[in-house]
């Protein structure tokens, strides 16, 4: 980022920003040398700043990540005090998150609450990771990585005062995912017959309930910071939930998050093997592959569903977003087709 | 036919060939990404433009074969009907049921992503 560039988005905030900065190092002064907005988040708004810090702990130059709601935020994940809990939960369990630093509920400062991290280094960009192996060349050891990290994510497990936002399923996870899909499908008031197939076969077919562990729920090919030595950094952490541990196994495997790699079958970043290996070794659980297919099905209805929102948030709401009407007009019958492939006939137990 | 030409499908595939050939080459970073989402737009009304109401026709018609009713009955209540069904367990394993939801996504995913169902080995 060029030294000195203040995006006029963040210049009116920037007094304010300077003192709750200053107060946070508890350095003599702190100031915000540049700040540019960092695009691609469809619900949240991230800002790249750079604070130069004299004296205190954070004395230097300081690479930060600020995150606060979009002007189009939409009620469907954790707010951001939520999601800075979550975060710093994840970074006591050892998972490789950018380090939290410092909430601000307070909405005087910028008006509405932010959090800031630490900036790490690579990209997300999913359809880069599958094809640039410049960035963490060993797919093998990056997969297991991305399997230990997930199953310390599974080591948070309830009660914890300091996520007490989070809902317990009523019933099983998968039970309470089958009420939730169709309740969002009732809720649109559209008929959509496919996924209901899919959701119908889950609910036939759900395999007993695991242990109820914080699930990531969003852990996947896109939400995850590489660079060329590796994993930096595990994204995204507004949509987690007590749940089912398989469950975020089959978001990360699912093939509608391969980026197009289809052959690799986790993450579109190498086979299943590694992944489920650094996952057994961490957490103690065996992955049962019967399993994770379950999860795999419900994965594509996930997002169907959330597809068909996106879709509507064009359609219904308004918002100017190509980006928005295509999601909805392709993805659906994409994950349809996978869906309805999973779940023949012949796939039905009687 | 239109009485004017070229047809809107032809008129949007040369704008679509136009944009890809000689804009997207000077674009980067989110322009880019954007000039592709308007680029498989565009694809899309094209392909619409052209068989969008032949598919749509077929579609209805598997759908009225599958139910067995007359040319009249509005597709929506046979779609919301067939969704009730499969909900209330009235159509677990139903080989008919599952060929014509399969049959009637690849239809429409031959206006909204032919290049999936190639790779599939669909089409």
């Amino acid at each position: 980022m060029s030294a000195g560039a203040i995006d006029p988005g963040l210049a009116a905030h920037q007094g304010a920003l300077d003192a709750f900065f200053r107060e946070a190092t508890e350095a003599e002064t702190a100031e915000i040398v540049a700040a540019q907005p960092l695009t691609g988040g469809a619900i949240q708004e991230n800002w790249l700043i750079d604070l130069v810090v004299s004296g205190g702990a954070f004395n230097g130059r300081q690479e930060l990540v600020l995150r606060t709601d979009s002007p189009t935020a939409v009620a469907v994940s954790w707010s951001r005090p939520q999601e800075f809990a979550l975060l710093r939960a994840a970074a006591e369990a050892g998972v490789t998150v950018p380090e939290p630093l410092w909430l601000c509920a307070d909405e005087a400062v910028i008006g509405k609450p932010f959090y800031v991290m630490r900036r790490v280094a690579g990209t997300a960009a999913g359809h880069r990771i599958v094809r640039d192996m410049s960035l963490a060349p060993d797919r093998d050891a990056l997969a297991e990585g991305l399997g230990e990290n997930l199953a310390r994510i599974h080591t948070i497990t309830p009660p914890r005062t300091d996520l007490d936002f989070l809902r317990l399923p009523d019933g099983s996870p998968a039970e309470q995912a089958i009420a939730d899909y169709r309740r969002h499908l009732d809720d649109m008031g559209v008929a959509q017959p496919a996924v209901e197939w899919g959701l119908r076969w889950c609910e036939r077919h759900s395999p007993p309930a695991g242990d109820l562990v914080l699930v990531h729920q969003d852990y996947r090919t896109g939400n995850l910071m590489i660079d060329e030595t590796g994993l930096t950094g595990i994204l995204d952490w507004e949509f987690c939930a007590w749940g089912e541990p398989m469950s975020d196994l089959g978001w990360f495997c699912a093939k509608c998050w391969r980026f197009g790699r289809t052959d690799l079958e986790a993450g579109g970043v190498a086979a299943r093997a590694p992944f489920y290996r650094g996952y057994e070794r961490v957490s103690g659980r065996r992955v049962d592959p019967a399993v994770v297919a379950y999860w795999e099905v419900m994965a594509h209805i996930r997002w169907a569903v959330i597809a068909i929102q996106q879709g509507r948030r064009f359609t219904h709401g308004g918002e100017d977003s190509l980006d928005l009407a295509l999601t909805g007009r392709v993805r659906p019958l994409e994950l349809e087709l996978e869906i309805l492939a999973r779940t023949g006939p012949e796939a039905w137990v009687a | 036919m239109p009485r004017d030409r070229p047809d809107p499908a032809t008129l949007l595939e040369q704008a679509r060939n136009s944009l890809l050939r000689h804009v997207l080459p000077g674009l980067e970073g989110d322009a880019r990404y954007e000039a592709l989402m308007i680029a498989s737009s565009m694809a899309i009304a094209a392909r619409e433009f052209a068989d969008g109401a032949g598919i749509a026709a077929e579609d209805a018609a598997a759908w009225r074969a599958f139910c067995g009713v007359a040319g009249e009955a509005p597709l929506d209540d046979l779609i919301r009907d067939l969704a009730r069904e499969i909900r209330a367990g009235r159509r677990d394993a139903d080989p008919a049921a599952h060929r014509l939801l399969t049959d009637s996504t690849r239809r429409r995913l031959r206006i909204a992503n032919p290049k999936l169902l190639r790779a599939e080995g669909l089409e």
